[in-house]
């Protein structure tokens, strides 16, 4: 958890400038997008609410407080208009990237961002960890093949939204939620849904690419039993 | 050791791969303990980046100092860690400003940022440790800081 998802996920909420009493939202409710949730939680924001359309995933972010969006179901955009008296959230945050694609599976890489543009009120912040590459040869269109998406940045501009991205630096925040951990304010644990032997990594990755129901996170650990030469 | 190895999209196994070994002084060693799957790994998972076949998967570990080496001293033997992703030097223009995300030394292709670890019970490979996170149980208040070179190639 503090190798990679939690610090990102915090990354994502410090980057798009989560305070107290925040309304933010998380596009994206895989592990990242999950963290994010509770790092936005952790920082005082006052509704957090998160778009997927995984049951699995949705009821994780219930389960901390979040609101869950379905978008193969509802306008994600609206739904979050609704929830912030026609405003926008404060802040958002991509947890998604690059291989964001509509629930029937169709890739549309500006899915996420433009959604989230549409969905932060004037003047907010986005944070975008979710992967993006510059170059994506087996992208569903051109511009995606030359890691480009079709930005709504007219509209990103006339807002005048701020917006940060790329990897998470994990030594910055890894001790602080290392610590919220140990102090029991924090528990990321809460997404692991699986812990089996390294040999049975090529099944585990096999459920995970799948988004097969129930497996939301998944721990490998080489010494356990069953896991031997 | 064993490891996670990328065969090609969709394809993963685990191998006997050469054991991982202290060749710098600022080397840790790590008995793996806890490995996740992360979902970056699946952008590569299914052949949508450049990641080659044959080397290995995952990049969030925590585990067990076995050794470290002679220039190592805070971290110790024994040490319970986990290894932040990034692969970081912890001393360049960009990580003394806490962008270890964008290290300058781990990282010397401009055209290239960042790196992960892999999927390995000893740590992900022949190359030296970097930046632990003391971790003891989980309610370590001691954390131990290894600040070590680390070569490795890019993944995404």
């Amino acid at each position: 958890m503090l190798a990679d998802i939690f610090p990102t996920g915090y990354h994502a909420t410090e980057m798009a400038g989560v305070k107290p009493g925040d309304q933010t939202v998380i596009y994206g409710a895989g592990p990242v997008g999950l963290m994010a949730a509770l790092s936005a939680t952790i920082r005082g924001a006052g509704k957090v609410m998160v778009v997927d359309r995984q049951p699995d995933r949705l009821r994780l972010a219930e389960s901390i407080g979040a609101i869950a969006i379905d978008d193969s179901k509802v306008d994600p955009v609206q739904v979050v208009l609704d929830e912030t008296m026609g405003l926008g959230a404060d802040n958002g945050c991509e947890c998604v990237g690059y291989q964001a694609h509509e629930p029937d599976g169709q890739e549309q890489a500006s899915l996420t961002m433009n959604r989230l543009v549409a969905s932060v009120r004037f003047t907010g912040s986005i944070g975008a960890v979710g992967v993006y590459v510059p170059q994506d040869p087996g992208g569903s269109d051109d511009l995606a093949k030359q890691g480009k998406i079709a930005l709504d940045f007219g509209m990103l501009w006339f807002k005048g939204l701020h917006l940060g991205t790329g990897q998470a630096p994990v030594k910055k925040y890894n001790r602080q939620l290392r610590d919220l951990i140990a102090g029991g304010k924090a528990e990321p644990s809460f997404i692991v849904s699986h812990e089996l032997p390294l040999e049975q990594a090529p099944e585990a990755y096999d459920h995970f690419d799948k988004r097969d129901d129930g497996w939301t996170k998944v721990v490998l650990h080489p010494a356990m039993a069953g896991a031997g030469a | 050791m064993k490891a996670v190895v990328y065969e090609g999209p969709r394809q993963v196994s685990v191998k006997d791969v050469p054991d991982a070994r202290i060749e710098r002084p600022t080397d840790v060693l790590v008995r793996v303990t806890s490995a996740n799957i992360c979902g970056s790994d699946l952008h590569m998972y299914e052949g949508r980046t450049d990641f080659e076949t044959g080397r290995w998967f995952g990049h969030e570990n925590l585990g067990e100092v076995v050794e470290v080496g002679d220039g190592v001293d805070k971290v110790k033997v024994g040490d319970w860690v986990v290894l932040p992703f990034n692969i970081a030097c912890g001393h360049c223009k960009n990580c003394e400003r806490q962008l270890t995300n964008y290290c300058l030394t781990a990282q010397p292709e401009p055209q290239m940022a960042g790196a992960a670890f892999g999927f390995a019970d000893m740590g992900p490979g022949p190359a030296g440790r970097q930046s632990c996170c003391g971790c003891r149980g989980a309610t370590s208040t001691a954390c131990g800081w290894a600040r070590t070179r680390k070569r490795s190639r890019p993944t995404t």
